[in-house]
């Protein structure tokens, strides 16, 4: 599942400004593995969540070039590039002339998420692997019994606190997974300091995605013909799935860029 | 010669007060349209997305005048036959009610180049039409509601076109209905050479267009053979132009079909015309 999911986001990514592969390979050394799997043995829930809460807590104000292309089943867009504007705890805007289908939850969320500790408790689930690289499985359940998410899955680097990829499970919306790419081979030495993903991939069903058939119907060229045609052309994303790749490139981190968009917006 | 009687037929057609309907009726609706949208265009395309808007969210506005633009285009087209043959049917069958076709033929221009300039005239009010519905849905309705990307649904599913593509798109889309609609006129003139009064022409015109586009959407095998080759089953061929890639190939069909059916109805006019035994 996600072999092709990867497969579609190294594809699109392979031509953008960034070059994911290679930072992804970049991140799977041997040593590194043996290392985190030495580290994880070592770690508890607690240790990981408090490390993660850390990388999380300076999050406040980015903005971002960001490529977004999104592949979902029966509707097609071509793939755009914006600029996105994040201002804690919970704005979050595109800023491009084009139509983008985004996912409903903003990019940043799950970092925001983690800023709250109260709000989840983490359970160490074992060691895994995200592509060839080895992570710890952490899953975060919801402290109060009113919250619309049910479960959050993380795989973490155990030795940088590096998130590789997240599932989120809610009420409303289903479940999203996520995978986080990262440029550089090493987060910051600082563990307070912002470890933000260059590309995102958002993963979710789709099969349950209909258009209204009275606006589809075509008066002229309704004939059996023609639909067998329209079934005969490949459908986008054909396993049912919705995926959404956005890739950044960080223009400020935290020195006020979104808080200023946002106020013009605000005045205009 | 024939360039004259090309101008004087179409100044006939200017001087008939039904000429003038087609323009209200597309100025009305549009206007109706444009009403509707603005109060209401939000719903409209909640109802289109809603599904879509489970998982995801769609940034920027789908309802733009591009949108707003084929919505009306999509729905007029279908009533423009009928303001065509209105004026179209008339042409000669018109003249033979009034009893002026008689004269007319005393001028040294031949039967056929008279009828070849009903003909022009009955396209040069067809083009004229198509261009103020043109400027009601590619002019007026971004200027009420922006521009923007152009979403389409088809039987394929919602496509989203970049605005930048879309007014050439328009443009090409513009051409394919001038030849489906020039064959309603074809039609209606080849009609009106068999009537001697307008009612005939433009009922059987779009007698013709009802029956035809029954048969086009009845899914019955034995019609399968017959329906790709009914001008009715192209009339909406300019909306593959907003496919993408465009089947140029099915776009291709459509105007070899139609142009077919150009060079029938005129060769059927003419036929009939420089036969008929004209009394009046």
């Amino acid at each position: 599942m996600f072999g092709l999911a990867r497969l579609l986001f190294f594809g699109f990514f392979s031509f953008g400004f960034i070059s994911i592969g290679q930072q992804a390979l970049a991140q799977k050394s041997a040593a590194a593995a043996s290392a985190s799997t030495a580290a994880s043995a070592s770690m508890d829930a607690e240790t990981l969540v408090n490390r993660l809460v850390q990388r999380s807590a300076s999050l406040r104000d980015l903005a971002a070039e960001v490529q977004v292309q999104a592949d979902v089943p029966r509707v097609k867009i071509r793939p755009l590039s914006a600029t996105m504007h994040y201002l804690a705890p919970d704005r979050f805007h595109l800023q491009s002339p084009r139509l983008a289908l985004l996912p409903r939850q903003n990019p940043m969320e799950l970092f925001e998420f983690l800023k709250r500790p109260q709000g989840y408790r983490g359970m160490l689930m074992g060691e895994d692997k995200v592509g060839r690289q080895s992570a710890v499985q952490l899953s975060l359940l919801p402290t109060g019994a009113d919250q619309d998410w049910q479960l959050i899955r993380l795989w973490v680097q155990p030795t940088s606190a590096r998130i590789l990829q997240a599932e989120i499970t809610r009420r409303s919306t289903g479940t999203v997974q996520m995978q986080y790419f990262y440029r550089s081979a090493n987060p910051p030495t600082d563990p307070a300091g912002l470890d933000l993903p260059d590309s995102l991939l958002f993963e979710m069903d789709a099969s349950s995605l209909k258009l209204p058939k009275a606006l589809t119907a075509d008066l002229h060229r309704g004939s059996p013909r023609d639909a067998a045609k329209a079934a005969s052309r490949p459908l986008q994303a054909p396993d049912g799935k919705a995926r959404v790749a956005m890739g950044f490139r960080w223009i400020s981190k935290n020195q006020g860029a979104a808080a200023r968009f946002f106020k013009t917006q605000k005045a205009g | 010669m024939w360039w004259t009687a090309l101008r004087n037929e179409s100044v006939k057609i200017l001087a008939k007060p039904r000429s003038y309907l087609g323009f209200l009726a597309i100025t009305l609706l549009v206007g109706v349209i444009l009403l509707a949208l603005a109060l209401d265009g939000k719903s409209y395309i909640e109802f289109v997305t809603s599904s879509l808007q489970q998982s995801l969210t769609v940034e920027g506005s789908m309802l733009n005048g591009y949108l707003v633009g084929f919505i009306v285009l999509q729905m007029l087209v279908v009533h423009l036959p009928l303001l065509v043959a209105l004026v179209t049917g008339d042409l000669v069958s018109g003249e033979a009610a009034m009893g002026t076709l008689r004269n007319l033929l005393t001028r040294p221009l031949s039967r056929r180049g008279l009828l070849l300039s009903k003909y022009g005239a009955a396209a040069v009010y067809t083009l004229v039409l198509l261009l103020w519905l043109g400027i009601m849905a590619v002019l007026v309705s971004p200027w009420i509601f922006g521009v923007g990307d152009l979403a389409v649904l088809s039987n394929e599913g919602l496509q989203i076109l970049p605005s930048e593509e879309v007014l050439p798109r328009f443009l090409q889309a513009f051409g394919v209905a001038f030849a489906a609609l020039y064959t309603v006129a074809c039609l209606s003139v080849t009609l009106s050479c068999f009537a001697d009064n307008s009612i005939g022409p433009i009922v059987g015109t779009m007698a013709t267009i009802m029956v035809f586009t029954l048969i086009g959407t009845l899914d019955v095998a034995l019609f399968d053979q017959v329906r790709p080759f009914l001008f009715t089953t192209h009339m909406a061929a300019w909306r593959s132009l907003f496919l993408d890639p465009v089947p140029w190939g099915d776009i291709l069909f459509s105007m070899v079909l139609l142009g077919a059916h150009w060079v029938l109805l005129i060769g059927i006019g003419l036929w009939t015309f420089e036969r008929k035994d004209i009394l009046t």
